[in-house]
């Protein structure tokens, strides 16, 4: 029962009110106050995210249709000539297409593959699975360019590949076309869907299952008509998601594959900013025509949707149970090991071999191996590169905090009954913004916080490490929205609003149920952006402030110089400390707050005196095969 | 577990404000503490430490700067990353640079800056007289930048598991014979900075129609074109394609990373790439640049360039009494110099013929 529900049946539906309304339901007045306190609240988040999305990308897209406007003095005369070139060009056209089609490839791609594992590893029995989840894990945070680097090594090396295949060759030419490039692209994208799926899978409860299987149901028949078409929404967000990263990707596509076969919108976009002199109108224009594919894809995703993934929360929950694979585990524990050992292996293997060979470049010869990449980088000399490690994770720090607190804020809002048309709006501007190559919202930055009116006002923020931070928080911001919008569009209204009947006021709801439920979704999310952003390079490489070059820029620098040995260890050395952290606060925060349990074995289920007395007991911490434990993180 | 005791809920709208409030604020109070840190060392200069923004491609920059800082006290900021996004950064700060110097490969596009306003006009430190006759050649029209140092644009790389040395190519043109068929490589220009004076050199050499009908006969024999050199390089050590040409300095450094390639250099024209040093026309610290720019070219200076840049330091110096890193051949080199002018002229025509006809 939604608040408008509720205020249509006049002054009795107070009581009902609080009931459907979530924490914002308010005092008995609340029906119109509350809309009107949801308004400044509304105002500010969308102001924020102006200033750091909008209109920062806006300088760059505008300039499409206004080349002038931040010349010196800046002309305001519309001018699309450089549109009407991108428009009206066939290989520009065929560009836009390939790409559309390349990214929509890996998107279905990853969501299958993605939701597969999601499923094979959330509700089966199959072995290895914390092993699984920790190297999707390390795929997921693995910076795009570094990505790039390890099958690049792995591709070029005369060595190592020649000597056990005997024809290297073909492989790079497998690699060029675009299905090889969309097959990488998908194995380094498709835990964003492994993520949606996973997070709803220990929530789909067991009830729909049973209540089906007393039907009569066979177990194929219930996970083709129930759980499937259950779970769909979150797998086309997960796709969605997919296809927008691969839009904006560059650090695969440029390294791995050959540009004259099929140009990709990312570099018509890079060849206009690599251009002298820059052509931004150029940029602007195929940012333009990317913002309206996506535009394209948001609009048929809604459509086949109608509202965001919701309400799998309630209070009927009952775990499914796990199912036991039987004398399938083997070969399925053998094709998913096999699967691993070429997404993940294959390039965080032969990164982590770069780090320990000489020079790390065509040579497997054993007299080029050294541990001195590593150990270089903890005397004096290395004291810059560490220096610019630790300067990149406390700046990450900062972003992940803000990035997680304001989009978890602006998420709130979004799922605010009556604010369905926010929430929509948001989700969709976070495709868009992720969707957008890195170097475009760094270019948007230059121009929007440079501008000469800023200065007497001490608001010229470029340059300085504060337009650094906002455009990390540009780039966090979406992802943080997305996954929590989900995980509170699951909340069912009743949850909360049984807590309000029973007194709680909305500051004890947010701590005792909202948070519990969401803070091990929102570590998770915290630690993605730390790492996402401590190896953050575009942005990076074009704000940072001059003689403080942050992580990705130091290790770029070493790859630029074919140093590829000292880059790839200083690049494992922060994964390293990084996934330390992520060990320790995972493990800090099971301790504080347990989680919900997630499906138990079929086999090994107690009785319900046991599963009663296990529940009284608060529960054991989420399996550890359940991705983020509770579905905070979609 | 008791029951919680019936709390008076606290006025939602003022908590969502404050919620929001927070959230936002405490975004913009980090911005604006970082913003004033900014205002303050850009605001009164004069009275403050000499202080010198770099923006620079080159792999010696780090190490250059440092030494400057050293020997002059003068404070050294310096943004390096590779040649593309600078000059769309120095491009983006147009209205308001933040930049003093800048120094990356490619005259032509230093020359494209200059004609745009951006540079200073009419200096040249005070030993330009120890150039060599090349550095001579190169120098800017309008004493708006100085040459650095010369590199190939594009020399011959063959693969030695693959081809031997007397069967290698040594003439542009032998680059069309049958046995090379789909086994020649090269960067894009559009992407790879260096590729572009590589590509605007054989058109300049050959004439414009004879180059463009080249490059369609080498398409014909089916050019491969990768994005930039390291997917170039890579193919060329893989076995991909036998033949690649690009810029020198990185061919050089792939060998010393035991890519089994060999250099050649063609005896019909290899083209200049020199890196070039430009000031900005509205510099905070005019004098602590020029000091800078002098400081490049002294025996210092050079020998830093030489020692301290990995791949970069395969170049050939231009200043009297520098040899080259023993890796580089030193001699023997038809030298082909693109005048800047022409460069700019034509950039356009070339980039959008190259994209259409031959990557197209």
């Amino acid at each position: 029962m939604t608040a408008a529900t509720a205020s249509r049946n006049g002054r009795p539906g107070n009581a009902a009110r609080r009931l459907g309304g979530g924490p914002g339901a308010g005092a008995a007045r609340a029906g119109r106050r509350w809309a009107l306190g949801q308004r400044p609240a509304v105002l500010l988040g969308i102001a924020a995210l102006a200033l750091i999305v909008l209109l920062p990308l806006g300088s760059v897209v505008l300039q499409a249709v206004f080349p002038g406007l931040f010349q010196s003095p800046p002309s305001y005369r519309f001018d699309p000539t450089a549109l009407f070139q991108v428009l009206s060009s066939a290989g520009d056209a065929r560009m836009l297409a390939d790409s559309f089609l390349l990214s929509l490839g890996a998107g279905v791609a990853g969501a299958v593959v993605g939701g597969a594992l999601a499923i094979v590893l959330g509700r089966t029995d199959v072995a290895g699975r914390g092993i699984w989840t920790a190297l999707i894990w390390c795929v997921l945070l693995l910076p795009s360019f570094l990505y790039a680097e390890g099958w690049t090594f792995l591709l070029q090396r005369r060595g190592l590949l020649s000597d056990v295949l005997h024809e290297p060759a073909w492989m790079q030419r497998v690699f060029a076309t675009p299905v090889g490039v969309g097959a990488i692209l998908a194995l380094k994208f498709y835990p964003f869907a492994f993520l949606t799926v996973g997070a709803a899978l220990p929530w789909l409860g067991g009830e729909h299952e049973a209540a089906a299987r007393t039907l009569g149901a066979g177990r194929a028949r219930i996970w083709w008509r129930i759980s499937g078409p259950l779970l769909l929404p979150f797998a086309v967000s997960g796709a969605a998601m997919v296809f927008a990263d691969v839009l904006s990707d560059f650090g695969v596509a440029i390294t791995v594959a050959e540009s004259h076969r099929f140009p990709l919108l990312t570099y018509g976009i890079y060849s206009a900013i690599y251009d002298v002199p820059t052509n931004f109108a150029g940029a602007g224009a195929f940012a333009l025509l990317l913002l309206g594919a996506v535009g394209a894809a948001v609009a048929a995703q809604s459509l086949l949707l109608g509202r965001l993934p919701h309400g799998t929360i309630h209070t009927g929950f009952r775990p499914a149970a796990r199912v036991g694979l039987g004398r399938w585990r083997a070969p399925v524990t053998a094709l998913v090991a096999a699967f691993f050992a070429l997404s993940a292996l294959l390039p965080v293997g032969s990164v982590l071999l770069e780090s320990v060979l000489r020079s790390g470049g065509f040579s497997a010869a054993v007299e080029g191996w050294t541990p001195w990449n590593y150990v270089d980088l903890f005397t004096p000399s290395g004291a810059h590169a560490l220096g610019a490690l630790l300067y990149s994770l406390r700046l990450a720090a900062v972003a992940a905090t803000a990035a997680v607190a304001f989009g978890t804020a602006l998420a709130f809002l979004g799922t605010e009954p009556g604010a369905g048309w926010l929430g929509q709006v948001l989700h969709g501007v976070a495709l868009w913004t992720i969707s957008i190559p890195g170097i475009v919202l760094a270019a948007g930055y230059a121009f929007f916080w440079n501008q000469p009116w800023l200065v007497p006002l001490r608001l010229d923020l470029y340059g300085t490490v504060g337009a650094l931070l906002l455009a990390y928080l540009a780039g966090a911001t979406p992802y943080v929205l997305r996954f929590q919008l989900s995980a509170l569009g699951q909340f069912d209204r009743r949850l909360l609003g049984a807590g309000r009947v029973l007194g709680a006021g909305p500051g004890r709801l947010l701590l005792r149920i909202v948070l519990r439920l969401l803070a091990d979704g929102a570590l998770s999310l915290w630690l993605f952006v730390l790492a996402g952003t401590a190896f953050e390079l575009p942005a990076s490489e074009f704000l940072y402030p001059s003689g403080h070059p942050p992580l990705a820029v130091i290790v770029n620098h070493y790859f630029n110089q074919w140093a590829y040995g000292t880059g790839t260890a200083l690049a494992v050395t922060a994964a390293a400390i990084l996934i330390a952290l992520v060990l320790v606060l995972r493990a800090l925060l099971r301790r504080l707050l347990p989680g919900v349990p997630a499906a138990e074995p079929e086999a090994a289920a107690p009785g319900p005196r046991g599963r009663r007395a296990a529940r009284a007991r608060g529960a054991p911490a989420a399996d550890p095969a359940a991705p983020f434990g509770p579905a905070a993180l979609e | 577990m008791s029951l919680p005791s019936p709390v008076r809920p606290l006025r939602s709208r003022a908590r969502r404000l404050v919620a929001a409030g927070l959230a936002w604020s405490s975004v913009l109070v980090t911005a604006a503490a970082c913003g004033s840190t900014h205002a303050a060392g850009t605001s009164g200069s004069s009275s403050q430490a000499q202080r010198l923004v770099i923006y620079a491609a080159e792999g010696y920059d780090q190490a250059m700067a440092s030494a400057f800082q050293q020997k002059t006290g003068i404070q050294v900021e310096l943004t390096d990353m590779s040649t593309g996004p600078l000059v769309a950064k120095v491009e983006a700060e147009k209205a308001h640079p933040l930049w003093d110097v800048a120094w990356f490969d490619g005259d032509g596009t230093m020359y494209t800056l200059d004609q745009e306003g951006l540079l200073l006009r009419n200096w040249q430190p005070a030993d330009v007289s120890t150039y060599t006759s090349l550095g001579k050649e190169l120098q800017s029209p309008d004493g708006s930048y100085i040459p650095t140092g010369i590199t190939a644009a594009a020399a011959f790389a063959y693969n030695t598991k693959l081809v031997t040395a007397a069967e290698a190519p040594t003439t542009w043109t032998a680059l069309l014979q049958p046995q090379w068929k789909g086994a020649v490589g090269m960067n894009n220009p559009a992407i790879s900075g260096p590729t572009f004076p590589a590509v605007a050199g054989l058109l300049h050499q050959m004439g414009t129609a004879a180059g463009e009908k080249y490059f369609a006969q080498l398409k014909a024999n089916g050019l491969q074109v990768f994005p930039t050199n390291k997917p170039t390089l890579a193919a060329l050590a893989s076995g991909a394609i036998k033949i690649a040409f690009v810029q020198d300095s990185a061919e050089i450094q792939a060998i010393a990373q035991g890519a089994p390639i060999h250099v050649v250099y063609p005896t019909d024209g290899v083209t200049m790439l020199p890196s070039a040093l430009g000031i900005d026309a509205h510099a905070q610290d005019m004098a602590a640049a020029k000091a800078f720019a002098a400081f490049v070219l002294s025996p210092d200076g050079q020998q830093i360039m030489l020692t301290q840049g990995g791949g970069d330091s395969n170049f050939q110096p231009i200043v009297q009494g520098e040899e080259p890193n023993p890796t580089r051949q030193a001699t023997g080199i038809d030298w082909q110099i693109v005048p800047v002018q022409w460069q700019a002229q034509h950039y356009n025509a070339i980039q959008s013929w190259f994209s259409h006809s031959i990557v197209g």
